[in-house]
């Protein structure tokens, strides 16, 4: 069972391990860039997203990220649109089957926004999580 | 087979039917110039480019899923947009590739110029053969990423 505190831990060793930016220094300096200036989206996202290969111990995924704020200025801030790939499979994990589209918008906003989103999607990958973390 | 004079008579029926005022003819060209010029989100353009390859395609409404994303610089768009496409039905990612460089690691976008009409042509050419459409003598995009 994947608890809270092990997704925070792997943020904040996935931004330092994979996003290697010097400024921000850490994830939750990135977070509050993220917030306050509208930068570093693209880094939020792909902590969550190397968290999730980490915590999942997949190194088959696939993603597809996109800072909202560039592209969709009215949109409500602090959206991410995220798209998940099992590339062994090439099944879009994030396929919304209703609207008919591939990816997932989320808000991240806080560090539990983001420990939320790996939740989130390690539940997609059938990863066990505390139980309330499982929803979006 | 479908031809390229087949899909830009398709791009520019639709987008001058969406967007033109009924009265001077709008073509595709010209919403790409007011992109490149202007700086504002190409909604009309992309839409168009969808919408050539459901026409195209005769496939349904529901039966793709889209993601477009026109990428930028630090200043302005690029000109490229990055495209996900999904068979709905199926679930699968139909525009996964290995990426070219050297770290091969793999991809599910595909960015594609789009500055000219005879980008959007071949963007959708690309897309009808991901499709399993026959298009007759349209190169594949070199620069997928």
């Amino acid at each position: 069972m994947i608890t809270r505190e092990r997704i925070a831990k792997a943020l904040e060793n996935a931004f330092k391990n994979f996003c290697h930016a010097s400024e921000p220094a850490t994830f939750a300096d990135a977070l509050r860039h993220w917030t306050e200036f509208g930068c570093c989206g693209h880094l939020v996202a792909a902590a969550i997203t190397r968290a999730v290969d980490i915590l999942s111990g997949r190194i088959d995924l696939a993603w597809y990220h996109d800072d909202w704020s560039f592209n969709a200025p009215d949109e409500e801030p602090n959206l991410i649109a995220f798209i998940l790939v099992d590339a062994r499979t090439r099944e879009c994990l994030t396929l919304d089957a209703v609207r008919q589209t591939p990816h997932i918008v989320l808000h991240i906003e806080t560090m539990d926004d983001a420990i939320a989103a790996v939740g989130y999607f390690l539940s997609l990958l059938g990863v066990a999580v505390e139980d309330n973390l499982a929803r979006r | 087979m479908i031809t390229r004079e087949q899909i830009r008579k398709t791009l520019n029926q639709i987008y001058d039917a969406e967007y033109g005022d009924g009265e001077s003819e709008l073509t595709l060209a010209d919403g790409i110039s007011f992109w490149l010029q202007n700086g504002e989100y190409p909604f009309d353009v992309i839409e168009t480019i969808v919408d050539a390859v459901y026409e195209l395609s005769g496939k349904p409404r529901n039966a793709l899923g889209w993601y477009a994303e026109p990428l930028r610089d630090e200043f302005s768009y690029t000109g490229e947009v990055a495209f996900v496409l999904v068979d709905a039905e199926s679930g699968r990612c139909l525009t996964m590739h290995r990426s070219d460089c050297p770290s091969g690691y793999t991809s599910i976008s595909v960015a594609l110029p789009v500055t000219t009409e005879e980008e959007a042509i071949d963007a959708v050419a690309y897309f009808l053969q991901l499709l399993g459409v026959p298009v007759a003598s349209s190169p594949a995009p070199t620069n997928a990423s």
